[in-house]
């Protein structure tokens, strides 16, 4: 069913040629393609910071799914670290990438780390980002960017919790930037600066501590209830996108608390598109 | 830019809220916003976080809709509302800027029927954003884009102040300082906008309560403001 034809702990031949260049630590690199009436990880690079693990169960044999786990083998982060992560995934497959632990940005006394996630996805592809909490400490200053290339008819599902702090501290300035580009143009394009006069800004994210996030693109996922918002209601608010799409989002006080008003509401959106990919609708 | 003969006036037009375009109707978020908790003391901070916020994205796809208007930014009327679609994740705030757009829009169009710019927007966008209209009226009345974009902050900050004195125990002589406290802002905020080239520089800044307060204002039915 799936075959891992390039596991490595080597950088490969592009990245070479861009990190030699620059120094830069390698990124964690995942391409999944199609191979014969399945899927197959076409590449599977341990990047400095973390390594992609094929998941088993989950994935129907000979179904076009395929599921990874990017585990943390490196101290992180820290002031300077520069943790990228390039996913590719291939006309008609879906790929689902689980963080398994949450990560933490450590006080670097304001110098600049930064995370990248730069996913590319084909025709008809599907990509289920499932997001581990990112907490960003007092003494962080961290430049968070998701990038997502949509072909004709892909679709994304992005789990996203963002942490300002651990308990009793104030966060380091976060940036947060969310782009979600398909053929016709940005479904998304979000900015989170939390930078100077934006942090504890009125109306950006005001006392809240936690903001917890679901957020299709290239589809737009149901409503769970007629009023458009989630189980638990709370703090949590659906917006539905100009573009096919939606976010579900929450702030509040804890994680636990924003996990409660958007898990239900993820967890259903996630059924909805695995649903969608087996029986072939979109 | 120079001025046309006639942009002053124009400009002290556009800023006058006793314009018919239906801003009045409007709170730049505000009443959501004091529903939802904020005080007298969040008044100025509110209009501030707007200023950095959602006002810094507005004036600079304003100031890229008025170059397109005189024909030189290489991009379209549908171009930047597709742009500004992708950074307004909220339908609530969409609508709101929609329905101020059409009054701007049919404003321009019974004041300059015959500017290119203002047909083309009618033609292409018959529902044009605020800022789309705003820098489309703006440049047919000859208002120059460094004025055009002071003007989409000062807007946008009196909304909030006009809005906060209807809402909240507020002196309306204290709520009419704020603006001027706020200038140096405004300013900074026009000429930075300045430097948007196309659509890629139209900054995406995102204000998440704003956008959940706006969605909750639209299923009231005891409000003042539309928005």
């Amino acid at each position: 069913m799936k075959t891992l034809s390039a596991t490595s702990t080597e950088p490969g031949p592009a990245s070479t040629r861009a990190d030699a260049a620059q120094s830069r630590p390698r990124p964690a690199r995942i391409a999944v393609e199609r191979s014969g009436g399945g899927a197959r990880f076409a590449l599977l690079d341990q990047g400095h910071y973390l390594a992609p693990r094929p998941v088993a169960g989950g994935s129907v044999p000979g179904a076009l799914h395929l599921r990874v786990a990017l585990i943390g083998i490196h101290m992180m982060l820290l002031g300077g670290d520069d943790v990228r992560i390039e996913i590719a995934v291939g006309a008609g497959i879906t790929l689902e990438v689980i963080e398994p632990a949450g990560m933490v940005a450590y006080d670097a006394e304001g110098r600049p780390s930064s995370w990248t996630l730069d996913a590319v996805l084909g025709e008809g592809a599907v990509l289920i980002w499932e997001g581990a909490p990112f907490v960003a400490a007092a003494g962080s200053n961290v430049l968070r960017e998701t990038r997502v290339q949509l072909g004709t008819d892909a679709r994304v599902l992005l789990r996203e919790t963002l942490v300002l702090g651990r308990s009793g501290e104030e966060a380091g300035p976060l940036r947060s930037r969310t782009r979600l580009t398909g053929p016709a143009g940005d479904y998304l394009y979000e900015d989170l600066d939390l930078h100077g006069p934006r942090h504890r800004a009125v109306g950006v994210l005001g006392a809240s501590k936690v903001l917890a996030s679901a957020t299709a693109a290239g589809w737009r996922p149901q409503s769970l209830s007629p009023d458009g918002a989630g189980p638990g209601g709370g703090s949590a608010r659906r917006l539905d996108l100009a573009a096919e799409g939606a976010v579900i989002r929450a702030l509040a006080g804890t994680a636990h608390e924003a996990a409660r008003e958007t898990d239900p509401v993820y967890r259903s959106w996630k059924e909805q598109l695995i649903g969608q990919t087996r029986t072939g609708t979109i | 830019m120079l001025l046309a003969p006639d942009a002053g006036v124009a400009a002290f037009l556009l800023a006058d809220s006793r314009l018919p375009s239906g801003a009045y109707s409007h709170s730049a978020g505000l009443e959501p916003a004091v529903i939802a908790g904020l005080d007298v003391d969040g008044v100025y901070p509110y209009l501030l976080a707007r200023l950095h916020t959602v006002v810094r994205v507005e004036t600079a796809a304003a100031v890229l809709a008025h170059r397109s208007a005189c024909g030189a930014a290489g991009v379209g009327f549908a171009q930047i509302e597709a742009a500004l679609d992708a950074r307004t994740p909220s339908a609530a705030q969409r609508e709101a800027s929609r329905r101020l757009g059409r009054g701007m829009l049919r404003l321009a169009g019974k004041l300059k029927p015959d500017s290119p710019a203002v047909v083309e927007l009618q033609r292409t966008v018959p529902r044009p954003t605020r800022p789309v209209a705003l820098g489309v009226t703006a440049a047919a009345l000859g208002v120059g884009e460094l004025q055009l974009a002071r003007l989409c902050c000062y807007d946008d900050a009196q909304s909030v102040v006009a809005a906060a004195l209807k809402l909240l125990p507020i002196d309306p002589m204290d709520a009419t300082a704020w603006i001027l406290d706020a200038a140096e802002e405004i300013d900074a905020v026009a000429v930075e906008s300045l430097l948007v080239g196309g659509l890629d520089d139209i900054p995406a800044l995102s204000a998440p309560l704003m956008e959940h307060w706006a969605e909750d204002h639209t299923t009231r039915t005891r409000r003042l403001f539309v928005a």
